[in-house]
C-alpha cells in the first residue's frame, strides 16, 4: 500500500497559455492606482539604480584625478539625493505590490469560496474536500504570487536590463558590445543549467510529497496500523522512502551546488574582458578611468535581472497549472440557481407535489422516472425499498440539491423553482444518515441551523429529541467542545445532534434520510418519542428499513428502480400482498435467519 | 537527555562534514576579498602607472581566485546539505518509528491534522539549522570581520567611520525583528483561523445547504480573510518601512566613502585604486549586517522546533512489549477471558467499563449489546489491547495480553472497527493490509467472502482502483465490506466485529452474514450488533449498560428475562412477529 500514493499526483507545470494568462491579469485590473503607483515606482527605482555609477565615473574623472575638492561636495549631496529618491522609490514599490497581492489573494480566496458554496452537490459528489482545500489554499498563493511580485518584478527586471544595457552603449559602445560577449554565457546558465537544476528540485518535492503525504496516511490511519501489526513493514516501507529522499536530494544539491560557481566564474569573465578591453582602450587614450569602474559596476548589475527572470519563466509555469485548478472550479456553472421571477416561500403550509418528475445524475443513466405523488400538510411519507433504488434521490430532490431533469415539484401551489432557494430550504430541515459535527461547542452545532436561537432554545431542541441525558453527561454540558474528528462522540450521540438541530429549525417540512441507521435500538426508544414531536405538524418524508417507522405513515411509497411501484397505507398494501407485502416478508426471513452465526 | 544532545547524536555521523563545510565558507568569505583587490591593482598598476605587464596576470588571477572561490563554495553547499539530509532523514526514520509504538489511547487526544503540518515544519526546520546555521553563521561573521579588516588595512580612518555607524545598523535590524516576529505570529494565527474557517465548510458543506447557510458561512469567511488581510498589512508596513533602510545605509556608507574618501584620494592619502577598492567593500558590509536576522531567526525557530520534536519522541508508549519472554505462540487457539475488568480512558475518572467478567472458548462467539456509550467499543479494544485496562486481568489462551507480544497477538486478532479508514491506495492494497504478500486470489477470496468483489470489479480499474481520500469515493457500506476482507484476509483465530455492518442495508447485512457465518465456524467471535437477528444466535450475549453487564445468557433465556433485551426485542420484532403470527406475511 502507499507506495502508489503519487499516482494522483497533479501536474505541478502546464505550458504557457494566452488566454488563460489574460484572464489572470484580469484580476489585477480594479486595482489600476495600486499598479500605476507600482510601476511608478520601480521605474523611479530602476533608474537611480542606473545613474549611481554615473556618479562614480564622474568623480573619478572630473574631481579626484584632477584633485578639484570643491566638485565632489555638490556630487556627494547630489548622490545623497539619488540615494534618498532610490530609499522613498524601494519604499513606495514595497509596499505597493505586497498589498496589490493581498488584495488579489483575498479577492480570489473570496470568489472561490462562494462560488464553490453555489455549486450544487453534485459537484461535491465529485471532488472531495481536501482537493478543494488545497486549491483555495496553495493554488490560489501560487497564481498570487506570479500576479503580484511575479509580474512587477520581471517589468523590473526588464527595465534594469535594457537599461544597463542602454546606459553601457551609450557610454562606450565598443567596451560595451565586448563586454556583452559574456551575456550569452550568462543566458545559458540561466535557462539549460537551472532547467536541469529545476527539473532535479522537481522530483525533490515530489518525493518530499510522497513522505509527507505516507506520514499522514499513517498518523491518520494509526489505529488500523495498530490493529494489524504493520508498524514494522510500515517503517521499513518508510525507511526507503527517506532513503530515497536521501539520495535524489542530495542528487539535486550536486548540481544545483554548481550554480553559484558557475555564475561566478561566467562574472569574472566579464570582468576580465573589461579588464582587458578597457585597458587596450585607456591606453590609447579612448576612455578614462572612470569610465572603466563604472562598466565593472554596470557588468556586476547584469547577473541579478537574468537570473530572476529565468526564475519568473519556472513561476509562470506553475501558476498556468494552478490557473487552471482554479478555473476548472470558477467555470463549473451552479446549477441550482434563483430564477429571475422567483419569490420566497411564504405562506408555509407543506403541501407538496411531485409531478411526472424524471431525474439523472449523468445523462446517460436515469435514477428516477416518472415519480408523481402528492403529499397533504403534516402528512409523514415513508418511502421504502432497497438500497439504490432511489429513495436518497427523492428526497434530495425536494430542499433543490438537484434540479429535476424532467417534470416538477410543486410545493404550495408552486414550482419549487419558482421559489428562491434560500427561504426553501429555510423551511425545510434533513437528517442524513452521516452527521456533520463542526468545531465548536455542542451548543454551536445543535444551532447551526438557527443562529440566533436562545440557549433556551437550543435546550429545549435537545431534550424534545432525547439528545440532553447524553449532553448532560459530558464533562461541560452544552459547552462541551466537539469536533469532527477526533471526537469522542458516537455515531448515535451525532444523529441526536442532527436531530436537535433539525428541530431547532422549526421547519415546514422534514426529511430523514435512512436517520436512525446508525442509532442503537435503545437510544432509538429514546429518539422514537422525539421523533413524534418532530414529526407532529409538519410535512415529512422518511425513508427507513424500520417496520415500526415505516408503519404509521400516512402514505407508504414503495420505491424500485427509480419507480414508484406502489404507493398506499401500511393495512392496505398488507392486504394487497403486492411488493410491499413481498418487501417486508424478505426482511421477515431475513430477522430469522441466523445473523452472524449460523444458529 | 535533552532535545540538543538528541538531535546532535543525529548529527554526529556527519560532523566532519559539518567541520569542511565551516571552514569552507570561512575560506570563501577570505577569497570574496580579491575582486575588488585585484580592481585596486589594475587601477593602481596598469591604469594610472602605465603599467600593461600587470594586466594579464590581474585577469587570470581574477579568474583562479573564482574557482577556488566555486571551489568552496560548493564544498560548503554540498557538505552541509549533506549533514542537514542525513539528520533530516535519522530524524525522520526515528519518528515515524516511536509514533507507530503509541497506542489509541494517545490517537484520541491529539489531533491528527495538526500533528502532522507541525511534524511535517518542523522537520524542515531542523534541517535548515543542519545544512545553514553553521554555514551561514561562519559566512556572516568572517564575511564581516575580513571586509572590515580590508578596508582598515587600506585606510583606518574610512574604516573607523565605517565601523561607528554600525551599532545604529544593528539596532535598526533588532528593532525590525522585535516588531516584526508578533506580526508574522498574528498572520501564523489568522491564516490558521482561515484555514479552520475553510476546511470545515468545505467538508460540511451538505449541512451549510441543507440549513442554506451558505450566506452566513461566506460571509464569516470574507471576515476572516478581512482579518488577515489587515495583519499582512501590518507586517507589509513594517516591511516597506525597514527593509528600504538598509538600503539607505549601504547608500549613506556609499556617500561617506564618496567625499572622505575622495577627499583623502585627492589630497594623496589613499590611492585612487585604494578609494575604488574601498568603495565595493563597503557596499559589501550591508548584506552580511542583513544576514544576522536570518540567522538568528533560523536559530530559535529551529530550537523551539527541535523542542517540540524531541518533546514528541519522549511520549512514552502506553503499551509496550514485555521486557523479556513475550509469549508468542505459533498457533493461537483464541479463548478470551475478562476476570473483573474495569477501564476509564486515560485522563478520565469516570470507568468506561467496571467489573466485566467473561469466558469465551476457542470457536465460540460472544455478542454485546447495549445503548450508545454503554462501553461495547472499549471492551472489544482491550482484546487486541490497543488500551490497557485499569483493574482485573485479561487474557488470551490463559496468557495475560500484557505478557503477549503485542504484535503477534494483534496478527491473531482480525478487527472491523465501527468507522473505516482507507488508505489512499489501491483496493488490493487495503484489503491486503494486515498480510502484504498476499497474492490477487486470495484477496479476491476475502472479497468474495465479505461480498465485495462483486462491486471491486465494477470500479474504474477493479483492484488497482485507488481509494480512499485521494481516490475514488466509496459508500459507507462498501467501505465496511472492504473492512471485512481486510479482517478475513489475516485468517485470524479470533474476530471482533465493532458494528461492523451498520452502514449496509438490511439484506447486503444478511448476506454478508450468511456469507460469512461458515468462515465465523472455529474463530472465536466478538460481535457488536444492533440488530438482534444479527446477534440471537451467538454462545452468550452480554447486555452492556454504563459500563456493566446488567444481563447475560443466550437468546432465549434472556427473552424469558423480560429485562431490556426483551425490551429491544419488542422494539425491533415485535411487529413483524405478529403480523408472522397472524400469517400477513410470507
Amino acid at each position: 500500500m502507499i507506495n502508489r500514493i503519487d499516482q494522483d499526483e497533479e501536474a505541478v507545470e502546464r505550458p504557457f497559455d494566452n488566454a488563460m494568462f489574460s484572464r489572470l491579469v484580469k484580476y489585477v485590473l480594479p486595482y489600476k492606482r495600486l499598479m500605476a503607483w507600482a510601476i511608478v515606482s520601480l521605474t523611479i527605482g530602476t533608474a537611480t539604480q542606473l545613474v549611481i555609477p554615473l556618479f562614480t565615473k564622474v568623480a573619478i574623472d572630473r574631481d579626484i584625478l584632477p584633485k578639484h575638492f570643491s566638485g565632489l561636495v555638490p556630487l556627494a549631496v547630489a548622490l545623497a539625493l539619488v540615494y534618498g529618491i532610490r530609499y522613498a522609490s524601494y519604499r513606495a514599490q514595497t509596499y505597493t505590490i505586497s498589498v496589490l497581492g493581498q488584495e488579489v489573494l483575498r479577492d480570489l480566496r473570496s470568489q472561490l469560496f462562494h462560488h464553490i458554496h453555489a455549486l450544487n452537490f453534485t459537484f461535491f459528489d465529485r471532488i472531495p474536500a481536501g482537493k478543494i482545500f488545497t486549491r483555495i489554499l496553495s493554488d490560489v498563493s501560487n497564481l498570487n504570487q506570479l500576479l503580484s511580485s511575479g509580474l512587477i518584478n520581471t517589468l523590473g527586471n526588464v527595465l534594469t536590463l535594457v537599461g544597463t544595457i542602454v546606459m553601457m552603449l551609450v557610454l562606450k559602445p565598443k567596451l560595451a558590445l565586448v563586454s556583452f560577449m559574456v551575456l550569452p554565457l550568462l543566458v545559458i546558465l540561466s535557462t539549460r543549467l537551472r532547467r536541469r537544476i529545476v527539473e532535479r528540485w522537481r522530483v525533490v518535492r515530489r518525493r518530499t510529497s510522497v513522505i509527507n503525504a505516507t506520514w499522514a496516511e499513517s498518523l491518520n490511519g494509526a489505529r488500523v496500523v495498530i490493529a494489524y501489526g504493520r508498524e514494522d513493514y510500515n517503517r521499513q516501507h518508510f525507511g526507503t522512502l527517506t532513503a530515497d529522499n536521501f539520495r535524489v536530494w542530495l542528487r539535486a544539491m550536486a548540481l544545483s551546488a554548481l550554480f553559484g560557481p558557475a555564475v561566478d566564474l561566467a562574472g569574472t569573465f566579464g570582468t576580465g574582458l573589461v579588464f582587458w578591453y578597457g585597458t587596450t582602450l585607456y591606453l590609447n587614450h579612448q576612455i578614462s578611468l572612470g569610465l572603466i569602474v563604472a562598466f565593472v559596476s554596470y557588468l556586476a548589475g547584469f547577473w541579478e535581472p537574468i537570473s530572476q527572470l529565468g526564475q519568473f519563466y519556472n513561476q509562470l509555469l506553475v501558476a498556468m497549472a494552478s490557473a487552471e485548478r482554479v478555473f476548472e472550479y470558477l467555470d463549473q456553472v451552479p446549477q441550482v440557481t434563483n430564477r429571475p421571477q422567483a419569490t420566497s416561500w411564504s405562506e408555509r403550509r407543506g403541501h407538496l407535489v411531485f409531478d411526472h418528475v424524471t431525474f439523472s445524475y449523468s445523462e446517460s443513466q436515469p435514477v428516477l422516472k416518472d415519480i408523481s405523488f402528492e403529499a397533504q400538510p403534516g402528512e409523514t411519507i415513508a418511502l421504502v425499498g432497497a438500497t439504490g433504488a432511489g429513495k436518497s434521490s427523492i428526497l434530495s430532490l425536494v430542499p433543490r440539491f438537484y434540479d429535476v431533469t424532467g417534470g416538477r415539484i410543486v410545493l404550495d401551489g408552486k414550482d419549487i423553482r419558482d421559489i428562491t432557494v434560500e427561504s426553501l430550504r429555510k423551511g425545510i430541515a434533513l437528517v442524513l444518515q452521516e452527521t456533520f459535527i463542526f468545531d465548536g461547542t455542542i451548543k454551536d452545532n445543535i444551532r447551526y441551523s438557527r443562529p440566533d436561537a436562545s440557549d433556551a432554545d437550543v435546550i429545549n431542541a435537545a431534550q424534545a429529541v432525547g439528545a440532553a441525558s447524553f449532553i448532560n453527561e459530558l464533562p461541560e454540558g452544552y459547552d462541551t467542545l466537539v469536533r469532527e474528528r477526533g471526537s469522542r462522540l458516537s455515531l448515535g450521540q451525532r444523529q441526536l445532534l442532527a436531530f436537535a438541530r433539525a428541530i431547532l429549525a422549526n421547519p415546514t417540512i422534514l426529511i430523514l434520510d435512512e436517520a436512525t441507521a446508525s442509532i442503537d435500538t435503545s437510544t432509538e426508544l429514546t429518539v422514537q418519542r422525539g421523533l413524534k414531536t418532530l414529526l407532529e405538524h409538519r410535512t415529512a418524508f422518511v425513508a427507513a428499513h424500520r417496520l415500526s417507522t415505516i408503519r404509521e405513515a400516512d402514505k407508504i411509497l414503495v420505491i424500485d428502480h427509480g419507480q414508484i411501484i406502489e404507493s398506499g397505507q401500511h393495512d392496505a398494501l398488507l392486504a394487497a400482498r403486492g411488493p410491499y407485502w413481498r418487501l417486508l416478508s424478505a426482511q421477515f426471513k431475513l430477522e430469522q435467519s441466523g445473523g452472524w452465526f449460523a444458529g | 537527555m535533552n532535545a540538543r544532545e538528541w538531535l546532535s547524536h543525529f548529527a554526529r555521523p556527519y560532523r566532519t562534514d559539518g567541520i569542511i563545510a565551516t571552514v569552507s565558507s570561512m575560506l570563501f568569505a577570505a577569497l570574496i576579498l580579491a575582486p575588488p583587490a585585484l580592481t585596486r591593482l589594475l587601477v593602481n598598476k596598469v591604469l594610472i602607472g602605465h603599467d600593461a605587464q600587470w594586466l594579464w596576470p590581474l585577469i587570470l588571477a581574477a579568474l583562479g581566485f573564482s574557482i577556488l572561490r566555486g571551489v568552496f563554495m560548493y564544498a560548503q553547499a554540498y557538505l552541509s546539505e549533506r549533514m542537514g539530509q542525513g539528520v533530516l532523514r535519522q530524524v525522520r526514520e526515528t519518528l515515524y518509528e516511536h509514533l507507530g509504538s503509541l497506542s489509541f489511547s494517545y490517537y484520541d487526544q491529539v489531533q491528527t491534522g495538526q500533528l502532522i503540518s507541525r511534524l511535517t515544519s518542523d522537520v524542515e526546520w531542523v534541517r535548515m539549522y543542519y545544512s545553514n546555521f553553521y554555514t551561514q553563521g561562519a559566512n556572516v561573521l568572517f564575511q564581516l570581520l575580513f571586509v572590515i579588516g580590508a578596508i582598515f588595512i587600506l585606510d583606518w580612518q574610512l574604516a573607523l567611520a565605517l565601523v561607528l555607524l554600525m551599532p545604529f545598523l544593528a539596532w535598526l535590524i533588532r528593532a525590525f525583528n522585535v516588531r516584526v516576529r508578533p506580526a508574522f505570529r498574528a498572520i501564523r494565527a489568522q491564516f490558521a483561523i482561515m484555514t479552520t474557517r475553510l476546511n470545515e465548510s468545505v467538508s460540511g458543506v451538505r449541512v451549510v445547504k441543507a440549513f442554506s447557510q451558505e450566506g452566513r458561512v461566506g460571509a464569516a469567511f470574507d471576515h476572516t480573510l478581512d482579518d488577515l488581510f489587515d495583519q499582512n498589512l501590518i507586517a507589509t508596513r513594517l516591511w516597506a518601512t525597514y527593509f528600504p533602510l538598509f538600503d539607505l545605509i549601504g547608500g549613506i556608507y556609499g556617500v561617506i566613502v564618496f567625499l572622505y574618501g575622495g577627499w583623502q584620494a585627492i589630497h594623496g592619502l589613499i590611492s585612487v585604486g585604494s578609494l575604488v577598492a574601498i568603495a565595493a567593500y563597503a557596499l559589501m558590509l550591508v548584506s552580511p549586517l542583513r544576514q544576522i536576522g536570518q540567522v538568528l531567526n533560523l536559530y530559535a525557530q529551529s530550537t523551539a522546533a527541535g523542542n517540540r520534536l524531541f518533546e514528541l519522541a519522549q511520549v512514552t508508549p502506553m503499551i509496550t512489549a514485555p521486557s523479556h519472554h513475550a509469549y508468542a505462540p505459533r498457533k493461537v487457539q483464541g479463548s478470551v477471558r475478562f476476570d473483573h475488568v474495569s477501564f476509564a480512558y486515560p485522563g478520565n475518572d469516570v470507568p468506561t467499563l467496571s467489573d466485566i467478567s467473561l469466558q469465551i472458548q476457542p470457536g465460540h462467539s460472544l455478542a454485546v449489546l447495549g445503548a450508545t456509550g454503554s462501553g461495547k467499543t472499549s471492551l472489544c479494544a482491550l482484546i487486541p489491547r490497543l488500551y490497557d485496562r485499569t483493574q482485573g486481568s485479561i487474557a488470551i489462551d490463559g496468557h495475560d495480553v500484557r505478557d503477549w507480544d503485542p504484535v503477534v497477538l494483534r496478527r491473531n486478532v482480525g478487527l472491523v472497527l465501527q468507522e473505516t479508514f482507507l488508505f489512499s491506495a489501491t483496493v488490493f492494497d487495503n484489503i491486503a493490509f494486515g498480510r502484504p504478500d498476499a497474492t490477487l486470489d486470495d484477496v479476491m477470496k476475502a472479497a468474495r467472502a465479505a461480498h465485495a468483489d462483486e462491486f471491486i470489479r465494477q470500479l474504474p480499474y477493479a483492484y488497482d482502483t485507488v481509494v480512499g481520500e485521494r481516490g475514488v469515493g466509496l459508500s459507507g457500506g462498501q467501505k465496511q465490506r472492504i473492512a471485512i476482507a481486510r479482517a478475513l484476509l489475516i485468517d485470524p483465530p479470533l474476530i471482533i466485529l465493532d458494528d461492523a455492518t451498520a452502514s449496509v442495508d438490511q439484506e447486503t447485512e444478511a448476506i454478508i452474514q450468511s456469507a460469512m457465518a461458515h468462515l465465523l465456524q472455529g474463530r472465536t467471535a466478538v460481535v457488536i450488533a444492533h440488530r438482534l437477528s444479527s446477534l440471537k444466535s451467538a454462545d452468550e450475549i452480554v447486555v452492556l449498560d454504563h459500563g456493566r453487564i446488567v444481563e447475560r445468557g443466550q437468546h432465549k433465556e434472556l427473552l424469558a428475562k423480560n429485562g431490556i433485551y426483551r425490551n429491544i426485542y419488542n422494539v425491533q420484532y415485535r411487529d413483524q412477529e405478529l403480523m408472522g403470527q397472524k400469517g400477513e406475511l410470507a
